[in-house]
């Protein structure tokens, strides 16, 4: 063994400070959390330590926070969308470009998660408003007669989510590109594959791990976005996260506020295990048709030695 | 009869030249090896065959057709990769029915051509398995079938044996130069290892600097090379300056006059290099000697037993000579002997001296 291999004790014991940083930090929040969604809350009296599920049931009945709940999930996906068909080009061209071209698109893309989330938001309200640059341009070029609302919608809700996220798609992206050896790629197109077959037929399957991990990070990170969303939504088209803390911080209810926090938990970690799940699947049936191939042409070889 | 023909490549990256003037040609199922150490322009060379590298200069035909701005995947060329580059996602199967694929020949053909190339190469049990499952000499077997199952009017190799290891080298050597006579496919091989190309090649040409310093069957190359450069890459050598006295005689500094090989390309009085392989020097009684023989005496300074031969260094006054013997009565001799060596005149030559690339 090497003289400075860790025995099995020694790397435990390095577990231990991270351990103690995520249980501390983590763990016991979110074990309250969940505690407080059970707790009974009086608006006199404020909240009576008696267990029950009652919040539970609250929500159930409640079809404005189903809309808020559809429409977290809704946007995330879409997000998701947009940020995977925006990203992997960017991430191509990423790994494509060398020297000064590189550096910028890598400023360009990190800048938004240097810049405030607040500060950026704004930055779209001076773009999107009622009389923000888009609106005072197509007017001015007399396209539009009145100038149109762009802002309080979805649709900017998605493009700055879009926006704030992208980077983590592209650099998931690229990551996969990177470990991708040109010589494949060769090899593709010495066997006869176009550029555009050998991208995919080899380079795009190997990328789709990156794709995931990008994918994951996007869908979980909209789904708690909060300023965002805030911001560009305006007051009618509400995220989750914003009903969780105007139950928490605006009208004191903590239970309500936490028992609408651990169904967002839930249901994104419902969505993350389907979709681990669909790629296991898709995984397994990719082998069987391999499998499947080997035996015919083993059965094959067997029948042309004899 | 032409098959593939290669003329006068020129080719820069940035300001560095990697090719200068390379040209050859090569019959139908001939196996041409490019040998050199790396940067010397081989896999360039091969690179602009398989359409990778498009040269500055120069045009590449095969039986007459211009491949000049074809791309790769219509050049119909069969390519083994250094490190295999076997799709690591696909099967063995896969991998080597995409060619055939690309080429939308018909399912059952292709299950048909897939197993005939993995019977040649002996790994039919292997179909289903991922390339990462494979030990590295049924990853380079496969990746052999893949670049001959698409029936290529060339087959380029790449450093076939770098990534195995010795035994297994020696081994995959044999079973491949079997399997490129079977095929009778014409072969342009590149390697930085001289008994792997004497083995494989019909030809060898010698690459240095980007450009091709000799290019002859593999006995020529090694018993009649045009230059230092190639007589040191190709075998171990004993260097000795000096200055050429007509065209078969040689005044070495501090060890006298030796007879050469006729070598009309050498001027009179010029500055030369003599040339011995060190299987050519014997050791001699002196009771042996006659004139027909180079004769030195010299200094036992090192004796190395190394079970197929005894290295000898021997000494005289500055020069050393290396010396390989088989006979076991070399034995008999132990360091600080003095001993006399003699080689004949057929077995050194001369090179110029200006030729001072090595």
């Amino acid at each position: 063994m090497h003289k400075y291999a860790l025995s099995r004790r020694g790397w435990l014991l390095l577990l231990i400070p991270p351990l103690i940083v995520l249980g501390l930090l983590y763990l016991l929040p979110v074990f309250n959390l969940i505690r407080i969604s059970f707790v009974e809350y009086d608006p006199q009296v404020g909240i009576i330590p008696n267990y029950q599920l009652g919040n539970y049931v609250e929500l159930l009945g409640d079809g404005f926070y189903f809309e808020v709940l559809w429409r977290t999930i809704r946007l995330s996906l879409l997000t998701t969308l947009f940020c995977a068909l925006l990203g992997y080009p960017i991430a191509v061209y990423l790994i494509r470009s060398t020297g000064w071209r590189q550096t910028a698109m890598f400023i360009i893309l990190l800048m938004p998660l240097v810049t405030s989330v607040t500060v950026m938001s704004y930055g779209w309200l001076i773009l999107l408003g009622r009389n923000g640059v888009i609106n005072l341009t197509l007017a001015g070029l007399g396209i539009l007669d009145t100038s149109r609302q762009l802002m309080y919608n979805e649709t900017a809700i998605v493009v700055g989510l879009v926006h704030v996220l992208v980077v983590f798609m592209v650099i998931s992206i690229a990551a996969s590109l990177q470990s991708i050896d040109q010589s494949w790629i060769r090899a593709a197109r010495g066997l006869g594959a176009s550029p555009a077959t050998a991208f995919r037929t080899i380079t795009f399957p190997l990328s789709l791990p990156g794709l995931r991990t990008g994918a994951l990070l996007v869908f979980v990170l909209s789904m708690s976005a909060y300023a965002t969303p805030t911001l560009l939504g305006g007051t009618r088209h509400k995220f989750l996260s914003y009903l969780v803390y105007q139950q928490a911080i605006s009208l004191y209810n903590w239970p309500s506020g936490a028992a609408m926090a651990v169904v967002l938990l839930i249901s994104t970690t419902v969505l993350l295990f389907i979709s681990s799940l669909y790629a296991q699947i898709g995984a397994m049936r990719a082998n069987l048709r391999t499998s499947k191939t080997g035996t015919i042409s083993g059965s094959m070889n067997a029948g042309s030695e004899t | 009869m032409e098959y593939l023909h290669v003329a006068g490549l020129e080719h820069s990256y940035g300001s560095q030249r990697v090719l200068e003037n390379v040209s050859f040609s090569i019959r139908a199922g001939e196996r041409l090896c490019l040998l050199g150490p790396s940067g010397c322009g081989k896999t360039t060379t091969l690179q602009v065959l398989a359409g990778f590298v498009k040269p500055d200069r120069g045009q590449v035909t095969i039986k007459g057709e211009p491949l000049d701005g074809m791309p790769p995947e219509k050049r119909n060329i069969g390519i083994m990769f250094q490190n295999y580059a076997l799709f690591p996602h696909m099967s063995v199967f896969d991998n080597v029915a995409f060619g055939l694929r690309m080429r939308g020949l018909e399912k059952k053909e292709i299950t048909t051509r897939v197993g005939d190339a993995l019977t040649l190469v002996r790994l039919p049990h292997t179909a289903s398995k991922r390339p990462a499952q494979l030990s590295g000499g049924e990853q380079q077997r496969i990746a052999f079938a893949r670049a001959i199952v698409i029936r290529p009017r060339l087959l380029l190799l790449d450093e076939p044996f770098s990534n195995l290891d010795a035994r297994l080298r020696l081994e995959m050597r044999t079973e491949l130069l079997d399997l490129l006579r079977e095929l009778d496919v014409a072969t342009v091989m590149v390697t930085h290892d001289q008994e792997e190309a004497m083995a494989i090649a019909d030809r060898i040409a010698v690459m240095y600097k980007g450009r091709i310093e000799q290019i002859d069957i593999p006995n020529e190359v090694y018993s009649n090379p045009s230059s230092l450069f190639v007589a040191r890459f190709v075998g171990e050598t004993n260097v000795f300056d000096g200055r050429a006295m007509g065209h078969d005689k040689v005044m070495v500094d501090g060890l006298g006059e030796f007879s050469v090989r006729k070598n009309q390309s050498i001027a009179n009085n010029s500055k030369v290099k003599l040339l011995v392989r060190p299987e050519h020097i014997e050791l001699a009684e002196k009771a042996d000697m006659n004139g027909q023989w180079n004769t030195v005496e010299g200094t036992v300074e090192r004796l190395l037993f190394l079970g197929h031969r005894t290295e000898w260094v021997v000494r005289k006054g500055e020069a050393r000579f290396l010396v390989w013997q088989s006979q076991p009565h070399s034995l008999m001799r132990k360091v600080g002997d003095t001993v006399t060596l003699r080689w004949r005149p057929s077995d050194c030559f001369l090179v110029a001296s200006e030729h001072v690339n090595a």
